[in-house]
């Protein structure tokens, strides 16, 4: 037994309250000189036996009474011989794992659907008045506080689906804490129940002394929990996941061909040879399909360098693509999606510092500053190639003419050789990156390195201060090269190994390191280890500093291999980047930009599972999937759609008021996959550590609840048994009086 | 020197005079004067006359003085008034108990005494006294006398009341004592062995002695209405006392005092022994001609 208020038990000291006056009334006698004594012993002989019970009796009442008030105000809970007790109003508390893995389409049905009716058929027992908290392991609560409507947690309960993320145990642990420190767990009798298949992903060893240290913390604060791990899955080892896509990051223009492999991996202890592989682009399958041998444990990407998938798209727009081995009983990972965006016309405003009149006419001269810049960014139209089109559409002006008008609907910005800008220019262009423009910044003779330094350098507009110009023309060696590329940065990917960058930069701007958390990153370098490239995130935009020019000026080697894909992948990656991303992690919000016009308007987002994605529901031409709606709500001068609810991996089509469509892919981490689960032992071993009880099905459960102790507040029992008492000290106080009358 | 008045208030005088206490039993000796005498035919000495009271047999009238001096006069015999009572006033510890602002039993039984003592005086019939404890101590033979009466009542408040009570052994030895036969009042609370007590008194009964017990009782010991605990220290054995709630015992001593009261009642029934029970809150003047009237109706 237990107290709730163990300072009022002091209160049971009033027990001695009767005896003492007891005592106090026998020490306190009256003295009385008396003859007939003869019969007062008569009337001993005849009374004092009975006289002593009754006194007694009547003195066991008068203690008990103050013994039974001061036990129920100090709130006493028996904790021991609960079975004696019955059923009592309970607080459980469900640790549901969500994850993919209790997808398992195994013999006895999916592990998540018996875990689902177990969870179900426990809260059914629960008496009237109970209520249950839902904690998904994949992360968050059903509830916002414990529900005591049954009936309405067991149809959640019902409508509950598995096919989310990694079980995060220790969250969930800390959330039970989170529950019990903020009193949501109000019913003494309090249940935490993990329903869980043991997957040794989800139970590292690693985690278990900070799972042991939760419980022990509600140990310590008296929490008076108790805890059970039900084993749900019969620990099937089969399983074959698409890890991952190899795929372009940057948009596509249309007609450029989109080459896909995927990473396959064998979880499982069967070699598979002939293993079929399926592309599918926007729900239709492109054939052919690919086979390849897998051996147990591998991982292979296919299909074959030389033979990967390929796809041309015809129409701008986001587009879905899937890389399918659905050969086992695990749908979960068997497929693995991207969006893929391809674009046919990327405007770029060029702000020439030095321009020449051609340029500025629109002709090549090779005199102004972006010149080069212009053929490398429309190349079919600047050649006068028949047939083809550009992907990227520039536009001149002079440094003059630049203000917030000239930007127009420009993706890139991109500012060569410029001098100085004046206080409206300088805020247009800053209004620009934090709305999400692009800015690449190339550097030159022509820079006022003070200005740049004072008006750009804060607020991160250029991503680090300029310091001083280097000069190697005088050099013996009059020029340096960019460093060889290990980045994985997706502008510069395609220039790692031998497709370097062969440029030979003879004057160049140093910029002041900061070594520390620098705020900006870093693309390339140049032989010595000042930067070339570097990038800086600002609010919503996103600004590229080039340390040299984009003409020959500085820049030699301007006609080789490097120098077209160069400028082309930093434009894309601007112009692509501060884009919202399309493909996305669990959890990790959809955003979208609108403009302000459609402030106010709702769109819809439509969540198709892998297998629901076809090529109508692609196009959301059936009703499949799940669908929210969202407002536009307004964000500086532009509307924003922000989407929280992407728990599950899969495809999310936003629909706007227009009705055009925008894809967005959900993926999640493939260590679900691995479906090793932890032996008996081990099991035994992680229950023993947390102190809870290891059982493996609803009965065994109600046999464990039948015999476990648990506590009951005894206080009401205790009010009506000092009632009880009182009525009896009265009737017994009268009776004796009669007698003694 | 003590005074009769010191004992008896005008009142009680007043209604004493108008009672007369008529003696059941015959005693021995002539029947000269209100009193049948068995022994018929004797003559006795002319004594003088007295006037006539109420209650007086017209009979007894001496219709010559009536003629001479038209007034109604009784003649009296020197040998008529020849009923010899002894007063038995229990003077043991016991006796010493009065309820608060009453008399003690003694106190009481003495006022009672002194009365009977009167009226028998004023009957011309001979009255003794005895006071004991667990002895004798008193020891006055029956006499016809104002001063007589006056040593009684001196000899009355002279005893004490203390020391053990034993009414069975002290009547047994006082039966041998009083040999002419008589009236014996009894004045006691009567606490001790019942069954002895009225064994005692049927030797009396046996020497022909008309006996009259006054049941004296303090009305706490009839209804014992204390509530504190209380320490009862015996009167008569110093060392003897009881500690206890009185609520709690009540109904048994009640019980107790009923089972002896009844013994009383039965002995006393049983040995024809008149026995009247007096509370000493009750006027005891009432109680006495209560109790008179009643003997005299019985006649």
């Amino acid at each position: 037994m237990i107290f709730l208020n163990a300072m009022l038990l002091w209160g049971a000291a009033a027990v001695s309250i009767p005896v003492l006056v007891h005592l106090f009334n026998k020490h306190r006698y009256q003295v009385r000189r008396w003859g007939a004594m003869h019969l007062i012993e008569a009337s001993i002989k005849i009374q004092k036996r009975r006289m002593r019970i009754e006194n007694l009796l009547l003195m066991l009442v008068r203690c008990l009474i103050p013994l039974l008030l001061a036990m129920c105000l100090s709130r006493p809970v028996i904790t021991g011989a609960g079975a004696l007790w019955g059923n009592v109003e309970t607080s459980l508390v469900l640790l549901m794992d969500d994850s993919y893995s209790l997808e398992y389409e195994g013999t006895g049905g999916k592990p998540f659907h018996k875990a689902r009716e177990m969870a179900a058929q426990m809260v059914k027992d629960l008496k009237h008045n109970s209520d249950v908290q839902i904690v998904r392991l994949s992360g968050g609560k059903l509830y916002d506080g414990p529900r005591s409507n049954l009936n309405r947690v067991q149809k959640d309960l019902a409508e509950m689906e598995a096919g989310f993320g990694k079980a995060q145990m220790v969250p969930g642990f800390k959330e039970v804490a989170a529950m019990h420190q903020a009193g949501k767990l109000k019913n003494m009798r309090r249940e935490v129940v993990v329903l869980t298949d043991f997957q040794r992903v989800s139970w590292p060893s690693n985690e278990l002394a900070a799972l042991q240290a939760e419980v022990t913390h509600l140990q310590k604060q008296k929490s008076e929990m108790d805890w059970t791990l039900i084993q749900v899955g019969a620990g099937e080892m089969e399983n074959l996941s698409v890890e991952s896509l190899d795929y372009p990051k940057l948009p596509l223009a249309p007609q450029q061909t989109l080459r896909v492999r995927a990473t396959v991996r064998n979880y499982g202890s069967k070699d598979r040879r002939g293993l079929p592989v399926s592309f599918r682009v926007d729900g239709k399958i492109i054939p052919p399909d690919k086979q390849m041998d897998l051996g147990a444990g591998q991982q292979h990407k296919a299909p074959t360098e030389d033979d990967p998938f390929q796809h041309v798209f015809d129409q701008p727009g986001t587009h879905i693509i899937e890389v399918n081995v659905d050969q086992d009983s695990l749908k979960a990972d068997n497929s693995h999606l991207a969006s893929v965006e391809v674009w046919d016309n990327v405007p770029v405003l060029v702000i020439d510092g030095e321009p020449s009149a051609a340029s500025l006419r629109g002709q090549t001269d090779f005199k102004g500053e972006s010149d080069f810049l212009r053929i490398a960014l429309q190349p079919f139209r600047e050649l006068k190639i028949p047939g083809e089109k550009d992907l990227f559409n520039a536009r001149i002006i002079k440094t003059a003419d630049f203000d917030a008008a000239t930007i127009g609907d420009a993706r890139v910005v991109i500012m060569a050789n410029v001098a100085r800008l004046d206080d409206a220019q300088t805020e247009a262009l800053k209004q620009y990156v934090q709305q999400g423009g692009g800015l690449l910044i190339f550097l030159g003779d022509q820079v006022d390195k003070d200005w740049y330094n004072q008006n750009l350098s804060q607020g991160g507009y250029l991503p680090a201060p300029l310091k001083d110009l280097q000069d190697r023309t005088r050099d013996a060696v009059p020029f340096v090269r960019v460093a060889p590329q290990a980045s994985r940065h997706p502008a510069m990917e395609i220039f790692t190994g031998d497709a370097g960058i062969t440029a030979r930069i003879n004057k160049w701007f140093r910029l002041v390191e900061q070594p520390d958390n620098p705020p900006y990153t870093e693309l390339a370098r140049l032989e010595g280890g000042d930067f070339f490239l570097v990038e800086r995130k600002v609010a919503e935009g996103r600004v590229v500093l080039c340390t040299t020019t984009c003409d020959e000026e500085w820049l030699q080697g301007i006609l080789e291999p490097y120098y077209v894909p160069l400028m082309q992948q930093l434009v894309m990656y601007l112009a692509s980047s501060v884009s919202p991303p399309r493909n996305l992690n669990l959890t990790q919000p959809i955003t979208a930009w609108f403009p302000a016009a459609d402030v106010g308007k709702e769109v819809s987002i439509t969540y198709l599972r892998a297998d629901q994605i076809t090529e109508a529901s692609v196009k959301l031409a059936d009703n499949t999937g799940l669908v929210e709606k969202v407002k536009i709500t307004a964000q500086g001068q532009r509307g924003h759609v922000f989407f929280g609810g992407t728990q599950r991996p899969g495809l999310y089509v936003l629909r706007d008021a227009e009705g055009r469509l925008q894809h967005y892919v959900v993926n999640v981490n493939r260590e679900e996959s691995d479906l090793q689960q932890l032996d008996e032992k081990e099991r035994a071993q992680v229950a023993t550590a947390l102190g809870a009880r290891l059982v493996k099905s609803v009965d065994e459960y109600k046999n464990l609840d039948n015999k476990r102790r648990f506590g009951q507040e005894i206080w009401k029992w205790l009010l009506w048994a000092v009632l009880a008492f009182t009525f009896v000290e009265l009737i017994l106080q009268q009776w004796m009086s009669r007698n003694k009358a | 020197m003590v005074h009769l008045t010191d004992y008896l208030k005008p009142a009680e005088f007043k209604t004493l005079k108008s009672l007369e206490l008529m003696a059941k039993q015959l005693v021995e000796g002539m029947i000269t004067g209100q009193h049948r005498s068995p022994h018929k035919g004797f003559s006795t000495e002319f004594a003088q006359h007295r006037e006539y009271v109420p209650g007086d047999e017209i009979r007894r009238l001496d219709w010559k003085v009536f003629a001479k001096t038209d007034r109604y006069c009784i003649r009296e015999y020197e040998e008529e008034t020849n009923l010899r009572a002894m007063v038995l006033l229990d003077a043991s510890g016991s006796m010493s108990y009065g309820g608060t602002g009453r008399l003690t039993k003694h106190e009481y039984g003495i006022r009672l005494a002194a009365s009977l003592s009167y009226l028998l005086s004023t009957q011309r019939d001979s009255v003794g006294l005895v006071t004991f404890d667990d002895e004798v101590r008193a020891f006055i033979p029956p006499l016809s006398s104002t001063r007589h009466l006056r040593t009684m009542l001196q000899a009355m408040v002279d005893s004490t009341p203390g020391g053990e009570s034993d009414l069975a052994g002290v009547f047994l030895t006082l039966v041998p004592r009083i040999r002419r036969r008589g009236l014996l009042i009894v004045i006691s609370d009567c606490f001790g062995d019942v069954a002895h007590i009225t064994t005692a008194l049927s030797h009396f009964r046996s020497a022909n002695h008309e006996v009259l017990v006054f049941h004296v009782m303090d009305p706490d010991e009839i209804e014992f209405p204390f509530r504190d605990w209380t320490r009862f220290e015996s009167l008569e054995k110093t060392t003897h006392f009881q500690l206890l709630d009185p609520l709690s015992f009540r109904k048994a001593y009640l019980q107790s005092y009923e089972t002896y009261r009844q013994e009383i009642v039965q002995g006393c029934r049983r040995n024809k022994i008149d026995l009247i029970p007096i509370r000493t809150d009750q006027p005891f003047n009432e109680a006495l001609a209560a109790y008179l009237s009643r003997r005299h109706h019985a006649r």
